[in-house]
């Protein structure tokens, strides 16, 4: 719970954020890298864009594009097989966006049986930043989501007069160690429940009475299958498994993948279940709107508006599941 | 250090047994026995057996629960680790995971005859609870097997074929496609829906299981159902693209079930209400 709040400067905010790198915090945030923004390690705050919805959302924190699981030795008739340890201890990521703590919230779901995920997600420190305007393509709003608040963070910072108003619960006191003097009871409006969404939870159902319809034609028409959609999304969570290396040694990898591409389900027969964009493009809408409600008890779409940034042929995932229901 | 689920045991190849054309069966045993001791499965579940250098490929368990010593798994190579596996031989060491995925409901069959239906490489799922329910002596009543290749060649465990066929406790229905026997075939001919309509096994206390390709599966289903069985009592086991094994990584996934997790077994009651998506 969001208990107390402080008001920071931008001068405060940035020696904060410097204060816990030089203190040997890993400090993670949205940074560009080869033109593009994501979610990564700094080394001073000036790295941090914080005007901009990233392009990769911040699940590659806890589930990044690659990973090893384990590294392999072989010699003569025996293997060797180690472990790779990585865990969110010391990480404090800054610069989340509401929708990128409800995908946490979501994967915290999805991997609740695993413990090493399970870990990560609830390793790792929170600092939200409330989003003041809409970006290009969000739409937070129709799935019940305050842009401009989160419950689900540490700190929650939202930008006033003269700087900024820091909310922050037991864990974020910890890192802010604010002085005593300076702290308030959290004054923080939060939002009405929006009473319509268990409306539009259930509306958004009613597409698997259409799963045969001829309209999942046209919504997929444009789909190339590149998986775009699927790599910035922070509730994704479809991987590969693949090994790296050499008869003598080498790693297993597990990797981001996508329903959309066509490899993805593909038999080592050539028999294809989802043989077309049609079946795949479907799978994905009916997978975010309709499947997690009953398997996670919640949609999985966010309403981020990454994969409508990302898509080179502009599919909005929301006004196709519209479409179809239309 | 806790044991990551990724973390395969070792197992060496202990027989190589090659069965027909680009399809070999390897017997693998524990390299640990630790490992051995903590392992135990059913009849339906399957694995991820690995390679390490080339990756991971999922198959049955296609030796029986009830001979312990090892595992042994059937496979047509067909991809980078498939035929990496090929090029392996006795002495090697692969990965394994598993077991995973739900199992045959065999506590619930006490006493029934089972008819099994198999083809081409469907076999080996069935194989394993066929020998299961053998070694099991008279816990279940007659057995009937139908199993189909295209030619003589392609049918997999001709020897345990033959011993099946001396057991007095089985009905052995042997077929090859029209063109695919020689002169000296004493089997069916003909394709394997149309060898279970000859045979007609009664549907009265049986349960059927079935697998095969899937253009097989849809006309033996017509075939079994004209015979009287119901849908709940016929089995199948379903074989989606996999990852992971444990319900993640979503490549096997028909609507809203994993086949890894919720499957691979289901009846044909399940798959009918399932999308085609497998």
């Amino acid at each position: 719970m969001l208990n107390k709040q402080i008001h920071y400067s931008n001068q405060q905010l940035q020696s904060w954020v410097d204060g816990l790198i030089y203190k040997g915090k890993t400090v993670i945030g949205p940074v560009k890298k080869n033109g593009v923004t994501c979610f990564s390690e700094i080394k001073n705050f000036n790295e941090l864009i914080l005007n901009e919805r990233t392009v990769y959302s911040a699940k590659e924190v806890v589930l990044p594009k690659y990973d090893i699981l384990f590294k392999f030795a072989k010699e003569k008739d025996k293997v060797f097989i180690s472990k790779n340890e990585n865990s969110l201890n010391n990480v404090i990521v800054i610069g989340l966006r509401p929708c990128d703590n409800e995908g946490f919230d979501y994967l915290r779901l999805f991997f609740k049986s695993d413990p090493d995920i399970l870990q990560k997600l609830n390793t790792f420190i929170s600092v939200t930043i409330a989003c003041e305007k809409k970006f290009d393509g969000c739409f937070c709003e129709e799935l019940g989501i305050d842009k401009n608040y989160s419950n689900k963070t540490d700190v929650l910072i939202k930008t006033s007069e003269n700087g900024y108003d820091i909310y922050f619960n037991d864990r974020g006191n910890e890192i802010l160690s604010p002085q005593a003097s300076d702290v308030k009871p959290a004054e923080i409006k939060k939002p009405v429940p929006n009473v319509s969404i268990d409306n539009k939870v259930a509306y958004l159902k009613k597409l698997s009475e259409q799963y045969n319809s001829e309209k999942w034609k046209i919504v997929s028409m444009g789909c190339l299958g590149c998986g775009s959609c699927a790599f910035v999304c922070p509730t994704c969570t479809c991987f590969d498994v693949q090994d790296e290396g050499n008869t003598q040694n080498g790693q297993r990898l597990i990797c981001w993948d996508a329903c959309g591409m066509g490899l993805f389900t593909k038999h080592a027969s050539g028999h294809n279940p989802r043989p077309s964009q049609v079946e795949r493009r479907r799978h994905r809408i009916m997978h975010k709107f309709v499947y997690t409600q009953d398997t996670e008890g919640k949609i999985s779409c966010v309403g981020c508006g990454r994969c409508i940034a990302a898509c080179p042929a502009h599919l909005n995932i929301y006004n196709q599941a519209l479409q179809i229901l239309q | 250090m806790e044991k990551s689920w990724y973390i395969p045991y070792k197992m060496k190849i202990t027989k190589v047994i090659n069965e027909a054309v680009n399809v070999k069966t390897f017997r693998l045993e524990f390299v640990n026995p630790e490992d051995k001791a903590a392992f135990s499965f059913k009849a339906g579940q399957f694995g991820e057996y690995s390679i390490f250098s080339e990756g991971e490929s999922t198959f049955c368990i296609a030796s029986s629960p009830t001979r312990k010593d090892y595992i042994e798994c059937t496979f047509r190579t067909a991809g980078r680790v498939t035929n990496a596996l090929a090029r392996c031989e006795e002495g090697d060491i692969l990965g394994f995971r598993g077991p995973y995925g739900n199992v045959f409901p065999m506590n619930n069959w006490a006493g029934k005859n089972i008819v099994f239906v198999a083809g081409g490489i469907g076999l080996p799922p069935l194989r394993c609870v066929i020998w299961n329910v053998l070694d099991l002596g008279d816990t279940f009543g007659h057995i009937t097997i139908v199993y189909g290749a295209k030619s003589i060649e392609e049918l997999v465990y001709k020897d345990e074929l033959k011993e099946w066929s001396k057991n007095p406790k089985v009905t052995l229905a042997v077929t090859v496609d029209p063109g695919g026997e020689n002169p000296e075939w004493k089997g069916h001919i003909g394709f394997v829906p149309d060898v279970i309509r000859k045979i007609a096994p009664k549907s009265e206390n049986t349960i059927a299981l079935i697998c095969g390709p899937p253009i097989m599966i849809k006309l033996s289903l017509t075939v079994l159902n004209e015979l009287g069985f119901s849908d709940n009592n016929i089995y199948s086991t379903l074989e989606n693209r996999m990852k992971c094994g444990i319900g993640q990584c979503g490549h096997c996934m028909v609507g809203k079930k994993y086949v890894c997790k919720d499957g691979p077994v289901f009846t044909n009651e399940e798959i009918k209400a399932l999308p085609l998506e497998y």
